[in-house]
């Protein structure tokens, strides 16, 4: 288990040196600059490019970057003068993984409940409804429902605050727009594993016990047809951590994925570069933790 | 289900509540809201920095002042006193001694001197530092110190005393020019102490407006707080202003609805404002700029740029374009420009400068006649007799569907009208950008935001020759026409000036203008006394009325 644990180690490492070494030379790529405004004169951008390095050769550039990364220091943000990229992660990551971690977690709830329907009731009504549903948070984009649900219940019922941080209340609708667009795709794994699992010797021999159709489900199908879902399951709450540019648009929430997209249409090197990695670190610790958990879950992955 | 099961799924639950709860904060705001006086607006998205030598966006100079003041304040046209009491000046408006008054202070309570101003100037035009706002056109040898070709002790400001600043301008300067950010007082011991970060956090700048800054959350929320050491306090009838940062569009629309915004410049579609209105919201607009299709005199080819340097062919393209036309199926909420009046509304006294110096050089429509005519004659000039030898002109944009909408509509409108033919150049912004700055266009759409201009210059500067990278404008009539402007020692002639500017910019369709873009802003029907203030929206004399 130990050798298994070390070489995961290893590749998670590679990957992160992978990753922010793509992530320079791409940064580097993009064309344009990024001190744009009407305000600064040509020499004016020149200076400011000079003061934050940017006219160094570009391996001088790149050195001084691993170094930095190896101390853990993500640089300053050229647009946010003064702001540091960690204090930017500090302050806006916990916000935007409190809204992911919620709407992940009903979203599945649901895409599970919804996808074990399914399969129980195949071609029946039940779960042609269920599907229709779950088509219809994926295909409709949380930029249409956004709106909707904030005017809905924002401002025609005044259950909620429209916009904001700062209280539960708050939460409600950014986890939930944000959530049923994931609930479709729990709800299409879920279903496809569960009548997957259906088909399996230990489910046919347990209904051949006389085992009541409740009991199959709940002791032999569910748990079974939960572990293939799981490897999926770092990269998707990895995903949804980083934050949701449309949805924190919508409700005013300070969290990572605005600053995220931004940074890439203000050219704030920095800033890309530093939520880059740091995404990326974070996606590849995840799935290694769910690689080893799933080591632990299911015996037959650390033999291989 | 059974009991493992849930007991799983009681566990979970705990945990994503104790998460939520961890995640928040209280909800009350710093200010309570028993009967205090709390404006909350729209602030359309995350200001750079408060430092004003940083900072270089309109929504940090909305922030910015309401908790600085700077020398000379002005609104809705007006000059009013700021730190300055008085000043006096000499004949050609080169020298101004600004006498500062004894009970302003910062919002700790230390008194702001004449050396505060002269800190914020001097550090600003540093030559160590490269920082992207400072007056290194307006006072005297501000450029040379800024690239080291001179000494501190050179530049145009002198602390006579305590309370008395003396400031020599480059060229003649009016008083309006004095209540730019460039001229906030700065706290020394406090951005010394801040060094780099000075402007970045509220707890990282200290200002002397009326308002003192409380709370920052970034990309959410900002807070200003009434000072109660600020000299003209009893002026100042609100309790704290709340920004909210981002809330524009439909959130903008639906927070004023439930009462959650006061006051909104945010909301871009006609319809959204009108729906307001109907609620009992007010609006108030203001002239905030141009739209305008820029010629590039380098051109995307040799044959092009042949054909954008005649200025009759300039010409017929100006008049072939229905600008009303335009503006009611692209441009909703402008105005038709029908001239490009260069200090917009800023003329201080009883008239605008678009009041006192009525011109309409092209009308509202296309005058297909007139542009025919230029037509004929550029054809002539060339020595072409058919328009199939023109070339196809390159129009760059950025991919956008508003700015494709525009240009498609000009282009047809040429093509109709004279026969010229253009094709379309979407691009992503920073190749626009970089297109741009290589001039590798013929014409490109863009836009020149004049908010509360105080340098009645700042657009035509432009188009000197050398002046701006991408512009290729070189005509040195113009640039006399213009150093003739700058140069002007009274507010009348540089008026006078500057129509003669205008005059030959459209005289030669130097650039095609085609709207005046619009400020709109949305009030709540109780706030009263909101100005348009220099470079911004002045909030902080506002009030609440019940």
């Amino acid at each position: 288990m130990s050798k298994y644990v070390l070489k995961r180690v290893m590749i998670t490492l590679a990957t992160v040196f992978i990753l922010a070494t793509l992530t320079f030379v791409l940064v580097n790529l993009i064309p344009g600059d990024p001190f744009q405004s009407d305000k600064l004169s040509p020499a004016q951008k020149e200076r400011m490019s000079e003061y934050y390095g940017l006219d160094k050769p570009i391996l001088e550039q790149y050195a001084i970057y691993l170094n930095n990364l190896l101390h853990g220091d993500l640089g300053e943000s050229l647009k946010y003068p003064g702001r540091q990229v960690n204090d930017m992660i500090r302050e806006t990551f916990p916000v935007s993984a409190i809204i992911g971690l919620i709407a992940t977690f009903f979203s599945e709830i649901i895409g599970w409940l919804f996808g074990s329907l399914c399969a129980q009731y195949r071609n029946r009504w039940p779960d042609r409804v269920l599907l229709l549903f779950a088509i219809l948070g994926t295909a409709l984009p949380t930029m249409v429902i956004g709106p909707v649900i904030r005017n809905v219940f924002g401002v025609q019922l005044k259950l909620l605050p429209t916009t904001g941080w700062g209280s539960a209340k708050h939460i409600i609708m950014p986890a939930f727009v944000l959530g049923v667009g994931m609930i479709a795709g729990g709800t299409r794994s879920m279903r496809a594993s569960m009548l997957q699992t259906s088909t399996q010797d230990y489910v046919k021999t347990a209904m051949a016990k006389g085992l009541s159709p409740k009991e199959v489900l709940f002791h032999h199908k569910l748990k079974n047809s939960m572990v293939p879902l799981m490897p999926n399951m770092g990269s998707t709450i990895a995903g949804v951590m980083m934050g949701s540019f449309v949805v924190e648009s919508i409700f005013l929430v300070p969290g990572m994925g605005k600053y995220y997209v931004d940074s890439i249409t203000a050219l704030d090197y920095s800033v890309i570069m530093g939520m880059t990695v740091f995404y990326g670190v974070f996606l590849v610790t995840m799935n290694f933790l769910v690689d080893v958990l799933y080591g632990f879950v299911d015996p037959r992955i650390r033999v291989k | 289900m059974n009991k493992a099961m849930k007991k799983t799924i009681a566990i979970l639950l705990i945990l994503v509540m104790v998460l939520a709860m961890a995640g928040c904060g209280s909800d009350d705001s710093k200010v309570s809201e028993g009967g205090e006086k709390i404006l909350k607006v729209a602030v359309d998205y995350e200001m750079d920095s408060l430092d004003p030598a940083r900072a270089l966006d309109d929504v940090s100079s909305l922030v910015m002042y309401m908790i600085y003041e700077p020398l000379i304040r002005y609104a809705d046209g007006e000059v009013y006193p700021g730190v300055a009491e008085s000043w006096e000046v000499n004949e050609e408006n080169t020298e101004y001694v600004f006498n500062l008054r004894q009970d302003a202070t910062f919002s700790n309570g230390d008194p702001v001197t004449a050396n505060d101003f002269e800190y914020a100037i001097l550090r600003a035009l540093d030559p160590e530092k490269a920082y992207g706002y400072k007056p290194d056109e307006i006072i005297k040898n501000g450029k040379k110190y800024c690239e080291g070709e001179c000494d501190a002790s050179e530049v145009g400001v002198e602390v006579i005393d305590d309370y008395t600043l003396k400031i020599t301008c480059e060229n003649p300067t009016f008083p309006i020019e004095f209540s730019d950010s460039y001229f906030f007082p700065l706290h020394e011991e406090t951005v010394e102490a801040m060094g780099e970060e000075y402007g970045a956090e509220a707890a990282k700048v200290l200002g002397n407006g009326p308002f003192t800054l409380t709370e920052w959350t970034h990309e959410s929320k900002v807070v200003a707080e009434k000072n109660e050491n600020y000299w003209n306090k009893d002026e100042v009838k609100l309790t704290a202003i709340e920004g909210y940062i981002n809330a524009y569009g439909t959130t903008a629309t639906d927070m004023m609805t439930v009462g959650e915004l006061d006051a909104a410049n945010t909301i871009y579609t006609r319809s959204e404002v009108d729906g307001l209105k109907e609620q009992g919201f007010t609006e108030m607009n203001r002239n905030s700029g141009w739209q305008f299709l820029h010629i590039s005199y380098k051109g995307s080819s040799e044959e092009t740029v042949k054909w954008l340097k005649n200025t009759n062919f300039r010409l017929a393209l100006t008049y072939a374009l229905d600008r009303t036309n335009l503006r009611d199926a692209v441009y909703r909420s402008d105005n038709v420009a029908t001239r490009f009046a260069l200090p917009g509304e800023a003329g201080t006294g009883d008239k605008l400068y678009v009041e006192e110096y009525p011109y309409e050089p092209w009308g509202a429509t296309a005058d297909t006649e007139k542009a025919k005519e230029y037509m004929e004659l550029a054809m002539e000039e060339m020595n072409v007799s058919s328009v199939d030898e023109i070339p196809t002109f390159v129009m760059l944009t950025l991919d956008s569907e508003g700015n494709m909408d525009a240009l498609n509509a000009m282009a047809d409108m040429w093509l109709k009208n004279l026969g010229i033919k253009c094709t379309i150049d979407a691009q992503p912004i920073a190749t626009m950008l970089d297109k741009a700055d290589a001039g590798d266009y013929d014409f490109w759409k863009g836009g020149h935001d004049n908010t509360g201009a105080v340098d009645l210059l700042k657009y035509a500067k432009q188009y000197v020759s050398g002046y701006f990278p991408g512009y290729y404008y070189e005509d040195e009539a113009y640039d006399a026409l213009y150093r003739k402007a700058v140069s002007a020692t009274t507010w009348e002639e540089r008026k006078d000036a500057c129509f003669e500017l205008e005059q030959y910019f459209c005289e030669h369709a130097i650039d095609i203008i085609i709207t005046n873009s619009m400020d709109v802003l949305v009030l709540s029907g109780k706030v009263t006394n909101v100005k348009f203030g220099s470079q911004t929206i002045e909030y902080a004399f506002a009030d609440i009325v019940e």
